[in-house]
């Protein structure tokens, strides 16, 4: 067998990859109207031009919001906002290494659009706590995403032959409750949201959750000072699992199965070597219900550290030190189908970063 | 601890109580670094050894196991079906062919033929039918040990034209060893093939090329062509209209979205390292389904993903409902050419 030739310049590797030269303009208007004692705005519109392989791409972008005073402590707030963006996040949906890729948008890519919309009612108690509820809607198009079967590793297709183009969606709510002043400070966040793809050949047309979907994303920070020295913070983390694709079944395949040994034939070939037998496993096949449709485990972890700051005479300077994953919290870095000890297959995780101490010093001058 | 007391100082007569300072040759000295090299040694091993931990993971779906099927039928032959069982990817066991199924083969709608006994090959057949080019065909595939059975359908497409072929050779390289019949060697080169597609059809083929192989009659002189063994030889194309156009295997797909009703020429390009004089190759085009285009198509980007960790998954497809596999009608169309070598 042998590979054809192929031109330096097409290569597609991670490294090495042909230079695409573009350039991007932009220019924003913006102003804060006063519309009545209660309501508020702010206006503004974004331009952007966007330079690439003899394709122009430009686009108006209204930002709208405002905000309108029930009372002295409390408010609502509404926004719109039109986007484009000519970069787009390069996803990889197998092992869940971080292999994902910034790309330009090109004459064959277009650059990503999006409208949002958001909703939201905030209530200040007192000068110290706040509570906010937000909800929020958005919707996307031109994403990319690699098609069934490539990889970046591929060096014999561009990164734009590999990708399909598509839309998505993304809406949820948010609650933040603060306290700012005091000796305990800290907020307490919970957010619950959706997000979504749909490509016209992927996961057959159908939508399926988006790599980073996390539906559930809770947030707990918080500080205050030990001593006159020592100043403790602490931060708790959590969200659902990112999805992953997994095969769940397998089955047996037809005995005539790869190109190698090909498909469809009418020739009655006598002994062909390449014929199996039946009962010899000629071609084991994985079956996959839908793109990211496994969901990891759940993450979580503590953040703690102490802070002691000291001014010199030329500055300030700090020693922190902290722990990172304070309860050794195996959070899922990817997953693959193996073997356990013996020998039985499993579906097996791999986790990275458990705790982990450490120690900052800092100075400003 | 990092830190450690020093031994308390040793009952010299040539150091002074007020002398603190160790020397740093002093036992409790060395002691002190020791410990101190001891716990950075532990911090850091602390770090790096629980950088990465693999655990066997118990929540994972298991899914009940579902009837397979697979059948690729054409006008040239009768029935044959394989019919298996799927199995969880945690299940160790080993897939087994399900011997006690029935098949129920419908032709427009219409019961044909039930098939309820399984051949000591493993096959289930039904050798009184052919296929008829045109018709649908359907099945419904149950088994005792299943709560749902599984159906089908396919219609047979009609048999491709190969209007014209030729070979043009761009680089060779033979060894004639006495008779001019005795000579072997390699050959570069390309077949162009003329293909009539139909029209408001959407066509999909596959396309194989197999060698005769041949004896020399040493009687005769002449080389033979044996029709008893023939072998595939490894083609690629650069053609926009095949679709796995990017590597050298044994067959290559093709779709019609841009050469619709047209006669077409599609140019094949290959390697023959068994070349000899006056070879005879057999062109086969192949006509498929969407169905069987789209499982073919879905295979091939899974095989060849399989060792690429970084490749998106892959979902196979299949037209058979409840259940997994292929049930998929073809017809093929042969050309014959002797080489001009």
């Amino acid at each position: 067998m042998k590979l054809k030739d192929v031109e330096l310049d097409d290569v597609d590797t991670i490294v090495g990859e042909k230079n695409i030269a573009a350039n991007e303009i932009s220019a924003y208007f913006e102003d804060d109207y006063k519309i009545s004692q209660n309501l508020k705005a702010n206006l503004g519109l974004h331009y952007s031009g966007f330079l690439v392989n003899s394709k122009f791409y430009n686009s108006l972008q209204p930002r709208l919001a405002f905000r309108y005073l029930l009372s002295e402590s409390l408010s609502l707030k509404t926004s719109y906002s039109f986007m484009q963006q000519y970069i787009h996040l390069l996803t990889n949906n197998n092992i869940g290494l971080p292999t994902d890729l910034w790309v330009p948008a090109t004459d064959r890519i277009r650059p990503q659009k999006s409208h949002q919309v958001a909703f939201g009612i905030s209530k200040a108690f007192s000068d110290s706590y706040k509570l906010t509820l937000e909800g929020y809607y958005k919707s996307m198009l031109n994403l990319i995403e690699y098609k069934d079967g490539s990889s970046f590793m591929e060096s014999n297709a561009k990164w734009e032959d590999k990708v399909e183009s598509g839309r998505g969606w993304s809406y949820g709510g948010e609650l933040l409750f603060e306290k700012k002043l005091g000796k305990l400070t800290g907020w307490i966040g919970y957010t619950y949201s959706i997000t979504e793809r749909q490509f016209p050949t992927i996961n057959e047309g159908e939508v399926f959750p988006y790599k980073y979907d996390r539906r559930h994303d809770i947030s707990v920070v918080t500080s205050f000072p030990l001593n006159e020295k020592w100043d403790f913070s602490a931060s708790w983390v959590y969200g659902t699992g990112t999805a992953h694709t997994l095969p769940t079944e397998r089955y047996m395949g037809n005995s005539s199965l790869s190109n190698y040994y090909g498909y469809f034939g009418s020739i009655d070939v006598g002994y062909n070597p390449y014929d199996l037998q039946i009962g010899e496993f000629n071609g084991e096949l994985e079956h996959i219900d839908s793109r990211n449709s496994i969901r990891a485990a759940d993450y979580h972890r503590l953040d703690i550290s102490f802070q002691r700051t000291r001014e010199r005479k030329w500055g300030e300077a700090s020693w922190t030190l902290g722990v990172y994953n304070t309860y050794n919290r195996k959070n899922p870095f990817y997953y693959y189908i193996g073997r356990d000890e013996r020998g039985n297959r499993a579906l097996r995780r791999v986790s990275l970063f458990p705790f982990i101490p450490s120690a900052t010093y800092s100075f400003t001058f | 601890m990092l830190f450690t007391t020093p031994d308390t100082i040793t009952e010299s007569s040539t150091q002074s109580f007020a002398d603190c300072r160790l020397s740093k040759y002093h036992p409790s000295k060395k002691l002190f670094m020791k410990n101190s090299i001891f716990n950075l040694f532990i911090l850091i091993s602390l770090v790096l050894v629980g950088c990465e931990t693999t655990e066997k993971i118990d929540d994972f779906p298991l899914r009940p196991s579902k009837l397979v099927v697979n059948c690729y039928f054409n006008t040239d032959s009768t029935w044959k079906f394989q019919v298996s069982k799927s199995l969880s990817v945690l299940d160790n066991a080993e897939i087994k062919l399900i011997r006690n199924a029935n098949i129920k083969l419908y032709k427009e709608g219409e019961l044909l033929n039930t098939i309820s006994s399984i051949g000591a090959d493993g096959w289930y057949r039904s050798p009184e039918n052919f296929p008829e080019e045109g018709k649908e065909y359907s099945i419904e595939v149950t088994s005792p040990d299943f709560k749902d059975g599984i159906q089908a359908k396919d219609v047979v497409p009609v048999k491709p034209s190969i209007l014209n072929a030729g070979i043009i050779v761009t680089d060779s390289s033979f060894y004639d060893h006495g008779y001019y019949y005795h000579s072997y060697g390699y050959v570069k080169g390309s077949f162009e093939i003329t293909l009539a597609d139909q029209m408001n059809v959407s066509n999909y083929y596959q396309l194989k090329i197999y060698y005769m192989d041949s004896v020399f009659n040493n009687y005769t002189e002449e080389r033979e062509f044996s029709h008893l063994q023939k072998s595939l030889i490894s083609i690629t194309s650069e053609d926009m209209n095949v679709e796995n156009s990017r590597e050298y295997g044994t067959s290559l797909l093709i779709n019609d979205y841009m050469i619709d009703g047209q006669n077409y020429t599609l140019s094949v390009d290959f390697n023959d390292w068994n070349a000899m004089r006056k070879k005879e190759y057999l062109i086969e085009l192949t006509s498929i389904t969407r169905i069987g285009y789209l499982y073919r198509k879905t295979i091939d980007e899974s095989n060849n993903s399989r060792n690429d960790p970084f490749a998106e998954p892959v979902m196979i497809y299949s037209n058979v409902s409840n259940g997994f596999g292929i049930f998929s009608a073809y017809s093929s169309g042969i050309y014959s050419l002797v080489a001009p070598f």
